[in-house]
């Protein structure tokens, strides 16, 4: 099972929905940083959302302490832009209910 | 095959979600409604609704049968195979089908066979007033059975032709 990294844009399988779903979390989440387990000083979001690139569909997601939807679900799109298909047909094999593949690709701060 | 209906289609997650127990009932709820689907395990139990070419579809039949497949131009094709007990010889011969609606159609294959022991020729001869001849339209099924020197003159026969055909 993957640690959470938060920011860090995760590859998977597609969701049930395709549409941009937000969940929210309290503080308290064990997170890893830097090699370090840390844990969430505050409340902390998942964006998640389906995508389709050739015949490879996919779900990207990222947890984060931004609440701005808009922001976030403008750099998961071009996130998806920029991912190869051979990556996402990797990704979308390896996955399993609990397992998926971090991208190279993080959420830039404003 | 019967369709899966989960019983919490909108049920949405994914990895590091942090989770209700009520959300992980609806997921296992989900999973069990996915493994409740019984899959064909036999080619016979294969029906239209599967997807899947029914295993009737590649048998032959005097009735009329839907191939499961389509022409050229999106219309269905049919599949029937006609038997001619003692056809005509040495003459052109028209047997009507009886296809209601009969668009366009084509010989699939036609033989003949000397009941006797079975032997079987294909329609392809011709020679000097001798000749074999096939052809189908929107009535008819025409035929004609070479007589003399093809050697099957006093031979009795049983001519099969399974043709498909579209319907307007």
């Amino acid at each position: 099972m993957n640690t959470l990294a938060l920011n860090q844009i995760a590859l998977w399988k597609p969701k049930l929905c395709d549409q941009l779903t937000i969940r929210e979390a309290g503080a308290g989440r064990p997170y890893i940083e830097n090699q370090i387990i840390k844990k969430t000083t505050d409340k902390t979001y998942r964006y998640a959302k389906n995508y389709e690139k050739g015949k490879h569909k996919f779900c990207l997601f990222v947890i984060t302490y931004a609440n701005n939807a808009d922001v976030v679900e403008r750099q998961l799109d071009a996130v998806a832009k920029k991912l190869k298909a051979s990556e996402i047909a990797k990704a979308v094999e390896d996955s399993t209910d609990a397992t998926f593949t971090y991208t190279k690709y993080s959420l830039e701060e404003k | 095959m019967a369709l899966c209906v989960l019983p919490y289609p909108n049920m949405d997650f994914v990895p590091l979600d942090v989770l209700t127990a009520d959300e992980l009932d609806q997921i296992v709820a989900n999973i069990n409604a996915i493994n409740a689907v019984s899959l064909p395990t036999k080619v016979s139990d294969l029906t239209n609704d599967s997807g899947f070419l029914p295993a009737s579809n590649l048998n032959y039949s005097t009735s009329e049968i839907d191939t499961g497949t389509t022409w050229i131009d999106g219309k269905k094709i049919y599949s029937k195979t006609i038997k001619i007990t003692s056809p005509t010889k040495d003459a052109t011969t028209d047997y009507a089908h009886g296809i209601a609606g009969f668009s366009l159609g084509w010989i699939e294959n036609m033989f003949v066979v000397k009941t006797s022991d079975n032997s079987v020729r294909s329609l392809n001869y011709a020679f000097s007033t001798q000749y074999a001849m096939a052809q189908l339209n929107a009535t008819n099924l025409s035929y004609r059975i070479p007589a003399t020197d093809w050697g099957w003159d006093s031979a009795t026969l049983n001519l099969y032709a399974t043709i498909k055909y579209t319907k307007s």
